[in-house]
């Protein structure tokens, strides 16, 4: 991942929405990171070429069928010291 | 440091996504798309980001791919980083049973090693924090640039059937293949010009639609697969 552009960045959201309760169901987010050199672009695109990318892909489901958990004493107390 | 997840928001609170989504709903109004009875992507997304405000509690599941891509699709060639989580959300409150943590928007602790610590005290929990986002904090940062939203599975534009897909895995979008099934189970044919219409003939509505983030916000995205460590510097 060495040699990243960080002059060349993208990033795009890719979301499915059920159409039957309007909830979400799956989130993508891409993000793509140009290399110096390497990287084939169209204007501030990038279409090709080496290039970092990543992908985060959520898929959400069991909408208001989870409770809510149990905080351990011990975790609630650490969390409430963290800043 | 500021930390900033996939979602690119710094931070989570009912207030923010109160601001969000009032600031959504001013720059773009929710109208109908050309077709009349297709919504505009920036309404759908205004109002699903809303019913999963008021869902509560829900599943998610999160799969991290990064790596060098030589593709117009961006698929990977070779990986940095490969990561499942199957987290709950309850308001404002995610739970990561495997991993024995607990997460809000800001912090978030762990258990390991005995003891209850920072999620941010290893590399592991390290990744967590930074990958993991709240999906309303996604939907929220996405809501801002709503505008730019085109729906992918109908009409002009058709995502590529493999865009993003690292390991070949298609089952992504509906209406990517002539005859599949949808999430809903329903069979659903794509017919000329994309309309996807049910065996029983009854139109349906586009379901996936695609929003371009400005130079900027990708630019803080890297810089959050940076801060995790996953590249080897962080």
């Amino acid at each position: 991942m060495s040699g990243a552009d960080k002059t060349l960045t993208n990033a795009f959201y890719e979301i499915e929405i059920d159409p039957d309760t309007n909830l979400p169901v799956r989130i993508k987010v891409t993000a793509l990171t140009g290399r110096r050199g390497t990287t084939e672009a169209k204007g501030k695109k990038i279409v090709g070429g080496e290039h970092a990318a990543f992908h985060f892909e959520y898929r959400l489901s069991d909408f208001g069928k989870v409770e809510k958990p149990e905080v351990p004493h011990e975790a609630a107390k650490v969390l409430a010291k963290l800043r | 440091m500021k930390r900033i997840g996939p979602g690119g928001a710094p931070g989570l609170s009912a207030a923010m996504l109160s601001l969000a989504l009032a600031a959504t709903a001013g720059a773009a109004p929710p109208q109908p798309g050309k077709d009349g009875d297709i919504p505009s992507p920036a309404a759908k997304l205004l109002e699903a980001t809303k019913n999963l405000a008021k869902a509560g509690g829900y599943r998610t599941q999160l799969e991290v791919q990064g790596g060098l891509s030589k593709t117009p699709d961006h698929a990977l060639v070779q990986f940095a980083v490969r990561q499942s989580y199957d987290g709950q959300v309850y308001r404002e409150l995610l739970h990561v049973p495997a991993m024995k943590t607990f997460k809000t928007a800001k912090k978030g602790v762990r258990y390991f090693e005995g003891y209850w610590r920072s999620v941010l005290a290893d590399r592991d929990g390290k990744m967590l924090n930074s990958f993991f986002s709240f999906p309303q904090q996604v939907l929220a940062q996405a809501l801002r640039h709503a505008k730019t939203g085109e729906w992918i599975d109908a009409g002009g534009v058709v995502a590529p059937a493999t865009d993003g897909d690292a390991d070949g895995d298609s089952s992504s979008a509906a209406g990517e293949n002539d005859d599949e099934k949808g999430a809903s189970g329903k069979t659903v044919v794509v017919g000329e010009g994309g309309d996807a219409t049910s065996t029983d003939g009854a139109r349906s509505l586009p379901r996936v639609m695609r929003i371009e983030a400005p130079t900027r916000e990708a630019l803080q995205h890297y810089i959050a697969v940076e801060n995790s460590g996953c590249l080897g510097g962080g």
